[in-house]
């Protein structure tokens, strides 16, 4: 028999139960819907460490005939020991009844040892209908605990709170789409201590938890360093010939630009899948690059080489006859053929490249080319920079019950705190970066840093 | 490069699998206390699971042809340099593959080594034989990992120390080879006038480093004063045994100069092309990721059971009040039941509350004598469930029409929102209940 924790997640038809299942084992995939009755099924949802499950939480559908069972389970008088084997005899005689497939779908968790977490919006007023409910509960005689949830605009806990308190020994206000790490954090403690057996497998849990927080916070400013070094370095090269130079450049410009934003939207979608959501869409999304000029430069190259590589090959040729010229001399010459060789070469290789090669000789051995990158607007580079951050922050930020869009825009900078000397430091590294991937590493600890502090992790 | 392009080879097949990432390691006490000898690690079991060698071993292919074939340009050049044609050979000629050219080779090395670690663009190592090799085997299209130029161009500098050695090698053992089965005469003039006495010097400061060791194979003035202007017709045969002796000089030369001061210069080579791989596969953003899945719990919260959420019709219609009810019931709605009436101008004869605490049995002993028109007033943020949808269906049966009116907060003054309205017409939609309809 599994002896680690089971929460079973119950209540009213439509008071979030798949909301705050969502948040606390930090899944978008649960169907969240405003019309009741969306969950049909009971769902199991484990938090597993190396495919060892920690915890297990029951998305279950809404309680539909409360009053039904109630009165059923009042049909028998029976002392409190037995009540809950009330509920065994009530799943049994019904489980193939329609009409009580979701009551059934509900109380099977219970009956397999799962603790009651029972949810009600505390944005609607309280109606004594719900103690009917309460009442099915109580005959589990399951560990319990009930959540005022505080999705909606209202505000009736008040009244929940002074309901609940009689039938839940543990009651706590929480609201799935706006929770914050150290709430939803500070929740499952609290179900932890409905059973004392739960408070060390969840302790544990917690810990690694809060360490893999940190973990994805490192991984999201190496995603961010990776991505800036990418579009620091990026260069596209197309060829051209006269007669469509201004075409080529043009799609040239395009290509590259189109380029830059899928580096980017890469990084958003590695961002989400660091911090487990899948279906957050970004909205108002603008390119980068849009309304930026770029500027290219030409350059030709011959059988595939650049015109470094040809006067360096033509210097490495010259060297080598000299050489020979050496060996024919029978070392007389002490090795200055090698070296006049080399520099005639070199020399050669530079006029050939920019006098003697002309149209013709390019076209039939090599081409010409149309380059554009490396990118150094360094202000452009901060834009991108803010723009990751700020998507990192609110998706770390994020509960996964909350699947609205993220909104992206060029103009983000009033949004994060980032001061001038971080400012500074952040923009030497953009220019290192240019020379050497070898700051990357000291660009994502900058950025991990700043991130830590922001997301108070 | 090995390491790297094992670990990139390994990364295709192991894409974002991080349970089984994690299961390769038997023994999880050991892994991640050296990320690096984790990584190698893994990959290496990854391919041998594969079956995968192709990479490196096309890779090990290229060094050992490359060091083969310049071990037999090698022989090549000293059976060249040693052809016996009625004229002795000359030891200076000799003297500058076996000296002048392994100090170039040096000199460029080390050149190029600085290039590789202060700049990003590098020229020197452009000119080495296995670049192009490298360049020319990248054609091919068999190479679909693009190796970082900075480690590329250690990898070769660093491997071409041991190409260098191995064509020195070559000239080596052309020369043992030679002199062993013929007789080789040597000999030297230049037109600089350089005199006996000078070259003897030259020829001390070129055997410094072994003159104490191997003073045989130190040129002694006589041997450079006898093999001067050398002629074999003009000599006697003790000369020519004499002047046969620069080998023992020109074999130390080899030695020292084109093998002993390359194995030297492997060392940092080689720990530096070891630092920049290792830096490099240590700051791959994916390699990164998938140690943090090795080394760390890996968390997932997947469920195995596919939803089946139920899909309601959003634009259900909705229809008109009326003016005059035969009944209208209460569900649940057990305070301000005249205001509400007043407030929706609702006229009913007969008006039943089901209160919160009835019965089933209870609700339809009251509701036993409804029939005609009713409307049936809910809370409308209260969910429409199966025992109060069976209701409306049943008094559905035995009415003429059932008006069902959600109302909205008291706050509100009970008028209900857009969303109250929509659950319940869609639901009541859903349901296919005859003779009932929502009211907007």
């Amino acid at each position: 028999m599994n002896t680690y924790p089971k929460f079973a997640v119950v209540g009213h038809p439509n008071k979030g139960k798949s909301s705050i299942v969502s948040t606390l084992c930090m899944n978008d995939e649960i169907t969240i819907s405003k019309i009741p009755g969306t969950t049909t099924k009971s769902r199991s949802f484990p938090l597993k460490v190396d495919g060892k499950i920690i915890y297990e939480l029951y998305d279950t559908p809404g309680f539909q005939n409360p009053r039904r069972i109630l009165e059923w389970l009042k049909t028998e008088d029976v002392s409190a020991h037995r009540k809950s084997q009330r509920i065994k005899s009530f799943v049994d005689e019904f489980a193939d009844d329609v009409k009580y497939k979701d009551d059934i779908e509900l109380l099977k968790p219970i009956l397999s040892g799962a603790g009651i977490i029972y949810i009600v919006d505390g944005s609607k007023p309280y109606g004594s209908e719900f103690e009917v409910e309460m009442e099915i509960l109580r005959y589990c005689g399951a560990p319990s605990m009930a959540i005022i949830n505080t999705i909606g605009e209202k505000d009736f806990t008040k009244d929940w709170e002074n309901a609940l308190t009689h039938y839940f020994k543990m009651v706590r206000i929480f609201n799935p789409m706006k929770a914050n790490f150290p709430q939803i954090i500070e929740l499952l403690k609290s179900m932890s201590h409905m059973n004392e057996k739960w408070i060390k497998p969840i302790e544990e849990a917690l810990e690694i938890l809060k360490n893999n927080r940190v973990s994805n916070i490192k991984q999201t400013s190496q995603i961010i360093a990776q991505i800036i070094y990418k579009i620091i370095n990026y260069r596209y090269s197309v060829n051209y010939n006269d007669s469509n130079k201004e075409i080529m450049r043009q799609k040239a410009i395009n290509v590259y630009k189109k380029n830059i934003d899928k580096m980017e939207q890469d990084a958003f979608k590695e961002i989400l899948s660091v911090w487990r959501h899948k279906n957050i869409k970004l909205n108002n999304y603008n390119n980068i690059l849009a309304d930026i000029e770029l500027f290219s430069k030409e350059s030709i190259s011959l059988f595939g080489l650049d015109k470094k590589s040809i006067v360096a090959l033509s210097a490495s040729t010259g060297a080598g006859m000299g050489g020979g010229v050496d060996i024919l001399s029978a070392g007389g010459s002490l090795g200055a053929g090698v070296l006049i060789g080399g520099v005639l070469g070199g020399v050669a290789g530079i006029i050939g490249v920019n006098k003697v090669l002309d149209d013709r000789l390019i076209s039939f051995l090599g081409k010409k080319q149309i380059t554009l990158g490396p990118l150094k607007d360094t202000q452009l580079l901060f834009v991108v920079l803010y723009r990751l951050l700020f998507f990192s922050i609110e998706i770390a930020q994020r509960p996964h019950a909350n699947r609205k869009d993220v909104e992206i825009n060029s103009s983000l900078k009033d949004e994060l705190k980032i001061t001038s000397d971080l400012k500074k430091d952040i923009n030497k590294l953009h220019k290192k970066l240019y020379k050497s991937d070898k700051y990357k590493k000291e660009y994502s600890e900058l950025l991990f840093e700043y991130l830590k502090k922001e997301l108070k992790s | 490069v090995t390491n790297f392009i094992n670990i990139s080879e390994a990364l295709k097949y192991y894409k974002n699998n991080n349970l089984e990432s994690k299961k390769l390691f038997k023994n999880k006490k050991d892994i991640c206390k050296n990320k690096f000898y984790t990584i190698k690690k893994w990959a290496e079991i990854v391919l041998h699971q594969k079956n995968s060698k192709t990479y490196t071993f096309t890779l090990r292919h290229i060094v050992v042809i490359s060091v083969i074939m310049f071990f037999l340009m090698g022989i090549a050049t000293s059976a060249s340099l040693l052809k016996y044609s009625s004229q002795p050979v000359n030891v200076l000629y000799f003297l500058s593959v076996s000296l002048l050219f392994p100090l170039i080779g040096i000199f460029l090395s080390i050149f190029s080594f600085i290039e590789i670690t202060t700049s990003k663009h590098t020229i020197m190592i452009d000119f080495l034989p296995l670049y192009w090799l490298y360049k020319l085997f990248k054609k091919e299209k068999t190479y679909a990992i693009s190796i970082p130029q900075k480690l590329l161009k250690s990898y070769i500098l660093y491997i071409s120390q041991y190409i260098s050695i191995s064509f020195y090698l070559g000239i080596l053992s052309g020369l043992i080879f030679i002199i062993s089965f013929s007789d080789v005469v040597f000999g030297w003039s230049s037109t600089l006038h350089i005199s006996a006495n000078e070259l003897h010097k030259i020829m001390e400061y070129i055997s410094y480093p072994w003159h104490n060791l191997f003073p045989w194979a130190v040129p002694s003035i006589e041997l450079i004063d006898k093999s001067r202007f050398f002629n074999l017709a003009k000599w006697n045969p003790n000369d020519v045994l004499l002047v046969g002796q620069w080998w023992k000089f020109l074999a130390m030369t080899i030695i020292f100069y084109g093998i002993f001061l390359r194995v030297i210069f492997i060392l940092p080579f080689k720990f530096y092309y070891q630092k920049i791989e290792k830096d490099i596969i240590l700051q791959n953003y994916e390699v990164l990721s998938l140690l943090r899945k090795i080394c760390e719990p890996v968390i997932e919260t997947n469920t195995q059971k596919e939803e089946n959420p139920l899909v309601y019709d959003e634009n259900a219609e909705t229809i008109a009040k009326k003016h005059n009810y035969d009944y209208a019931i209460l569900w649940s709605i057990d305070e301000d039941i005249e205001k509400i009436m007043q407030r929706f101008s609702i006229n009913s004869k007969n008006i039943i509350v089901i209160y919160p605490s009835d019965s089933f049995n209870k609700i339809t002993e009251k509701l036993v004598s409804v029939k005609g028109d009713a409307i049936f007033i809910v809370k409308g943020w209260d969910s429409p469930i199966t025992e109060l949808t069976d209701t409306i269906k049943e008094l559905s049966n035995k009415s003429k029409q059932i008006d069902i009116l959600p109302i909205g907060f008291k706050e509100d003054n009970y008028i209900p929102t857009n969303d109250f309205i929509e659950i319940w017409s869609s639901k009541i939609k859903y349901l296919h209940i005859p003779k009932t309809g929502v009211i907007q």
